[in-house]
């Protein structure tokens, strides 16, 4: 009775958090960019109900109380994913009190205690002024990425929603992230080796259901956390060297992962095994420098080559505060080979496949959460803005902090004679 | 807090360290000029055969004086006091920004510009009546506390005063690879409220403007006579994500030709390592 009682208690909560219901609306006359088999559809509608694409087409019959959008002809693309970031886990990220991404034990690689279990989601807070700052620009989802301290292994993340209700997070999205390659070498006891060393460990451990010897890496709830990724669950490899990619692809599919890259640098050297193991990738099209040893084969083309290869890609920065850039990203890789639809594809439908969301997230069709956004011209063009952004069917207002700062001090300079 | 002490007794004592090389080069000058006028009442003296004169009341003047040793802190922060060195600080918030001012009122000297200045916005007027440059991002913010009130409207409207001086900065190695994005995204911002800012107008964001700060503009930053013949052609509108520098000449010399890969710039660092095929 007492539990009945709190469950009703807490869908109510659930409820009261959410957004304001959802009108049914129309929008005419756009050039929609699918982002998924159609392809690009000249002046056709999209209509929505509650929160979901209900029909694609041109002249579409509306009932008769949705709300009409007139697009005139202008873009509307799936809402935009924003990466792996720490949107709402971490506000300013050199202020420690509001760091909540990492987790470190400050113990040596020797005596680690590994805590695969440990869900960032939970941290979430989406009256963050990070969430406003992002949507405005048509970033409608993203991923929650724990970030590595003193093990390679730093944790689980999910994608959420952008709306700014409390229960974000978009179910089937979890996975676990890894760092391999020189940044997790650091962190193994200094040898990339070792990284694989205590990665099987932690694997036998799991199967074992017990710790091996005394010191074990995990505890039983990290067991069973781990246990599900070997099981065929995503798992998210930080690794940039070519030959640190193929290592971790044959590792972890021999261990039963679904491995994702993120990074990549020089993913585009072994495009061929990505693509025969469909491996896919998450990159950011702008690292192009030979910044480190893992490096020295980044390039602006890694994008196109990927992409030609067959490899799957998406675009990530890995900047929270700046997530709203993955359309400049997107555009540049458009200016060194990719082709342009491949590109929003890789803002868009991209992501939401590879990351496990894709039968509700990142396409305009049929049964997709309408999550939408309606250009001023090409979404992909650094002098394009969101003209509309909707979430879960629901419009969202293009104010952040930064627009509400904006106003206050253009007051002054607007009070002075112009030039 | 203590900052500002710090800053201020530094140029307290560059004005000392002044004053100090001041007395020395008038004390050397008086040397110089009596020694010189011993040479000659000496010749006279040759000549004339008088008796020896009362003592010289200046005996301290007769020892050549010792120049002061030199403080190359100091001495930079005098050369800053007389005009001859630039100013350039690093400086996130428009208070901070305001209190500079005050500093470089205090003692005497220019700035020519503040750096990152992500709220330089609040206080643009301010910095236009002072002649003062801002390099400021596009759209970095809020990876610390002082870059919180960041806004992607920052150089327009800092640009927008008469007299000011806008530059559009990256702090980065990959940023500054597009400025060009840089200024066109905040063209955009700007015209959505209404503040348009013509092509002509945001190029010297990167070009002019940044030459004068650096006190460079008779040589570089514009495309006129006389100026060094550094030019680059684009493959279309450089405010477009799609365009690419094509040609870019330094001081009339072909740089970097994307159509011919040879003038391109390379480095021994890459030459014979995997990898190097990733920029043929």
């Amino acid at each position: 009775m007492k539990r009945a009682s709190l469950l009703i208690g807490l869908a109510a909560l659930a409820l009261a958090t959410g957004p304001a219901d959802a009108e049914d609306f129309v929008i005419r006359g756009a050039t929609v960019h699918t982002a998924t088999t159609p392809g690009t559809l000249e002046n056709t509608d999209v209509l929505v109900r509650d929160d979901t694409i209900v029909a694609v087409g041109p002249n579409l019959a509306a009932p008769p109380n949705a709300r009409v959008i007139d697009a005139k002809g202008r873009p509307l693309t799936p809402g935009l994913f924003g990466g792996f970031s720490a949107i709402g886990l971490d506000e300013i990220s050199e202020e420690p009190s509001t760091i909540d991404s990492s987790v470190n034990l400050k113990s040596p690689a020797w005596e680690q205690q590994w805590r695969p279990e440990l869900d960032v989601t939970l941290a979430y807070n989406p009256r963050s002024a990070l969430v406003p700052v992002a949507r405005t620009e048509g970033v409608t989802w993203t991923v929650l990425a724990p970030a590595s301290a003193d093990s390679i292994v730093a944790g689980q993340g999910a994608a959420v929603s952008l709306d700014g209700r409390f229960d974000a997070v978009i179910p089937g999205s979890r996975m676990l992230f890894v760092a391999m390659g020189g940044d997790g070498a650091k962190r193994a006891g200094g040898s990339r080796a070792a990284e694989f060393m205590l990665l099987d460990q932690a694997i036998q451990e799991t199967r074992a259901h017990s710790g091996v010897g005394d010191r074990a890496l995990l505890h039983p709830v990290g067991r069973k956390a781990l246990a599900r990724y070997l099981a065929g669950g995503k798992v998210v490899f930080e690794v940039d060297r070519a030959a640190d990619i193929l290592a971790v692809v044959v590792f972890a599919r021999r261990n039963g992962m679904q491995p994702i890259i993120e990074g990549g640098s020089e993913a585009w050297v072994v495009a061929r095994q990505l693509a025969e193991t469909k491996t896919p990738v998450i990159l950011d099209p702008l690292e192009d420098l030979p910044s480190s040893f893992d490096r020295l084969g980044a390039s602006l083309e890694n994008a196109a080559r990927l992409q030609r290869a067959g490899v799957r890609i998406a675009f990530s920065n890995g900047d929270s505060a700046n997530a709203r850039l993955i359309r400049q990203l997107a555009g540049n890789a458009v200016a060194h080979g990719l082709d342009w639809s491949a590109a929003l594809i890789a803002i868009t439908a991209g992501p939401a496949d590879i990351l496990g969301i894709g039968g509700t997230r990142g396409k305009i069709a049929v049964g997709q959460v309408a999550d939408l956004v309606l250009w001023s011209g090409d979404p992909l063009e650094v002098t394009s803005l969101a003209d509309q952004v909707w979430i879960d069917g629901r419009p969202v207002s293009l104010e952040s902090r930064q627009t509400a700062l904006r106003d206050r001090y253009f007051e002054r300079p607007k009070a002075h004679q112009a030039r | 807090m203590g900052n500002v002490a710090g800053y201020r007794q530094a140029f307290a004592d560059a004005q000392d360290y002044q004053r100090q090389w001041d007395a020395y080069r008038r004390d050397l000058a008086e040397y110089q000029n009596k020694t010189a006028q011993k040479a000659t009442a000496g010749d006279a003296k040759s000549k004339d055969a008088k008796p020896k004169d009362a003592k010289d009341k200046s005996a301290a003047s007769d020892k050549e004086p010792s120049p002061p040793k030199r403080d190359l802190k100091l001495e930079t922060l005098a050369e800053v006091l007389e005009g001859h060195i630039r100013v350039h600080i690093h400086c996130y918030r428009s208070d901070e920004m305001a209190t500079m001012l005050d500093i470089a009122d205090e003692f005497g000297f220019q700035i020519s510009a503040f750096h990152h200045a992500v709220e330089a916005y609040k206080i643009a007027d301010r910095l236009a009546e002072r002649g003062v440059c801002a390099a400021m991002w596009a759209d970095w913010w809020g990876f610390k506390m002082e870059a919180f009130d960041g806004i992607q409207e920052n150089l327009p409207m800092v640009d927008y005063p008469a007299n000011s001086c806008a530059i559009v900065h990256s702090d980065s190695e990959n940023g500054i690879q597009r400025l060009n994005q840089e200024a066109a995204k905040s063209m955009t911002h700007a015209a959505r409220i209404g503040l348009l800012v013509a092509p002509e107008r945001a190029i010297r964001w990167l070009t002019f403007n940044p030459a004068k700060s650096l006190g460079l503009a008779d040589r570089i930053g514009t495309l006129e006579p006389g100026k060094a013949a550094d030019v680059v052609i684009w493959t279309a509108n450089p405010f477009s994500v799609y365009a690419l520098a094509d040609q870019v000449f330094i001081d009339g010399s072909l740089r970097f030709d994307r159509a011919h890969p040879p003038t391109k710039p390379r480095s021994d660092f890459l030459l014979g390592q995997a990898g190097a095929e990733a920029r043929p």
